[in-house]
């Protein structure tokens, strides 16, 4: 069935397949960025800065000079990696204690689970970026562990939540009274049931996390200034937002770019496992 | 109902210790040194140390902590490290304008987000139904900031018609209006697709009902089935989903006062964040922590109200 099914989709379904070009470009720019770009997104020149868009620098150069093409264009490197990354890590972590807290779901272990859950999920997630991200200090590493652990309670409660409707499942029931094991159980029954729509709220909140790590990188909190973050890109060039409006809407359309492709897919493939949704 | 209130209040006094205490280790062992941040990169160590001592941080962390908690009880948050004042009046002098943001943005959200949810459900497929998905479909995903800057563009650099810096002059409310309409309408935009999206599944779920089919056949006119009957039921999931809302505007709060330059919550939290101000960051912290408990507390005590077959126990 699955087989036949994909193109069908895509042919169908236009919202998916531009989602999923959108986020081919944006993913191809940042494997091929040093081929894109046409500067060194790090060569500060003092003598062409703040130029407007010409020739030699196509959206024109930043306060330092530097071309600000290539530093989006590099941004995107960053971008895409931290937000997807952090995801990863958030999803495996989150999905582990999540599938746990929801199968052994009377345990003292789960109680504890719910709770932390229940406490981290009451603060805005940038808030517990911003928290997680002045104790471990800037950089790029540091805001992947920082989305990671803000987007963590979210993974724990979807999982634990889909893991507890699925565990009264009469299949699971039937395996049980096989006289399989838990772990087997758990491994072969129960997770490759969740994996799909886990996977799918991934993409989506992979979209989240981009615009948190800009929000965070913007604010001084995430990736550290010279490193084109789309963030640091942004902040640079507000400072100079009454002069050269454009410098600033660049970094803002980039976002946008991705952060739409990947909730185009998410949202779409959401509709598709799950049609009551429509 | 009252049982159930007084329970979700203990439990957010529990969860609101437990922050605490995390938030207070948390910055403790963290590489922060407030010090360094208050007298610079040139200060001698003599100086760190005795500006530590005023900042109490030389103490082991169990003592700060006990002398904290013993401060919080008798009603004091502390001082800021940067400019000695009381971190509590601080915070009070920059909310109402963090409230006005969060209620004009929810307003603006609703107003514009609503009457589209219905029109498409009325008509579900229909051309108009297609353009509303499309505009919520790409407006989603749009982070606030992204649509704030465009917003600035276009309506104070270009068409130079809205104020985009700063909250207003104090007490005067026309100017604080003026001052709120950019960025409310950042944070309305935001939700603004949600909620349209919203209303039109839980009108077109609503219209299905077998009540409607009564109300219908008794021969009501097709407004009073619809305003009276339909509508009324269909915005009771728009009551949890701005509960569930409140975090996200908080966290939408926070990157618009940056941009817009208001003074408010979001603005005041980075900046403490950034100069280790830890007074401040813990009791924002906390004010966020209670906030949100206590608008979901709001939230059930509405929906409560609004449908009385919800009982709590």
């Amino acid at each position: 069935m699955r087989r036949g099914l994909n193109f069908f989709i895509l042919k169908k379904n236009i919202p998916l397949t531009v989602g999923i070009l959108m986020l081919i470009m944006a993913t191809g720019t940042a494997i091929f960025a040093p081929y894109v770009a046409t500067h060194d997104p790090l060569k500060v020149k003092l003598s062409e800065r703040l130029e407007p868009m010409s020739r030699n620098h196509f959206l024109g150069t930043d306060p330092w000079g530097r071309d600000i093409l290539s530093r989006i264009i590099f941004g995107t490197r960053y971008s895409l990696v931290i937000g997807v990354v952090s995801i990863a890590i958030s999803m495996l972590f989150g999905g582990i204690l999540g599938v746990f807290g929801g199968y052994y779901s009377q345990s003292k272990l789960a109680t504890m689970i719910v709770w932390i859950t229940d406490i981290t999920m009451s603060f805005p997630t940038l808030i517990l970026g911003a928290m997680v991200a002045i104790i471990f200090g800037p950089g790029v590493f540091n805001t992947i562990i920082a989305l990671a652990i803000a987007f963590f309670p979210r993974f724990i409660r979807l999982v634990r939540g889909t893991t507890l409707s699925m565990k009264e499942e009469v299949y699971i029931l039937a395996a049980r009274s096989v006289g399989m094991s838990d772990l087997r159980l758990l491994f072969i029954h129960l997770i490759p049931n969740i994996i799909s729509p886990v996977v799918v709220m991934a993409v989506i909140w992979a979209s989240d996390a981009i615009s948190i790590e800009v929000a965070l990188s913007f604010l001084g909190l995430g990736v550290s200034p010279p490193t084109p973050s789309w963030g640091t890109i942004l902040q640079d060039n507000l400072s100079y937002f009454q002069m050269m409006p454009l410098a600033a809407i660049w970094p803002c359309l980039a976002v946008a770019w991705t952060v739409q492709s990947l909730n185009m897919v998410g949202d779409r493939f959401r509709d598709i496992l799950d049609p009551k949704m429509r | 109902m009252k049982a159930y209130i007084f329970r979700s209040l203990i439990r957010t006094m529990i969860i609101m210790v437990v922050v605490m205490t995390i938030v207070f280790v948390a910055l403790r062992l963290g590489p922060i040194d407030p010090a360094q941040y208050v007298l610079g990169e040139y200060a001698t160590d003599e100086t760190l140390r005795k500006l530590r001592e005023t900042m109490e941080l030389d103490h082991p962390i169990y003592v700060q902590y006990l002398h904290f908690v013993y401060r919080i009880i008798r009603g004091d948050f502390g001082t800021s490290f940067l400019n000695n004042l009381s971190v509590l009046s601080q915070l009070l002098d920059v909310l109402p304008y963090t409230l006005e943001l969060l209620i004009g943005g929810i307003l603006i959200g609703i107003l514009v987000g609503v009457p589209p949810g219905i029109v498409a459900a009325l008509k579900p497929n229909s051309i108009f139904d297609q353009m509303i998905r499309i505009f919520t479909l790409t407006w989603i995903a749009i982070p606030v900031f992204v649509t704030g800057i465009f917003l600035i563009t276009i309506f104070s650099l270009k068409l130079n018609l809205l104020p985009a810096i700063g909250g207003g002059e104090h007490g005067e409310l026309a100017s604080h209006l003026l001052h709120l309409i950019l960025p409310a309408f950042s944070c309305g935009f935001f939700m603004m697709a949600s909620i349209a999206r919203l209303i039109r599944a839980s009108l077109l779920d609503v219209l299905t009902k077998d009540y409607i089919m009564t109300a219908r056949s008794k021969g009501l006119r097709e407004s009073v089935v619809i305003l009276k009957h339909a509508l009324r039921n269909s915005l009771l999931p728009l009551i949890s989903f701005l509960g569930i809302y409140v975090n996200i505007l908080l966290g939408s709060a926070v990157i618009l006062e940056v941009i817009f330059t208001r003074p408010g919550i979001g603005r005041l939290i980075v900046e403490s964040i950034k100069n280790g101000d830890f007074p401040m960051v813990q009791t924002i912290i906390m004010f966020y922590g209670g906030a949100v408990v206590i608008v979901n507390l709001l939230v059930d005590v509405a929906y409560c109200l609004v449908d009385p077959r919800i009982v709590y126990k």
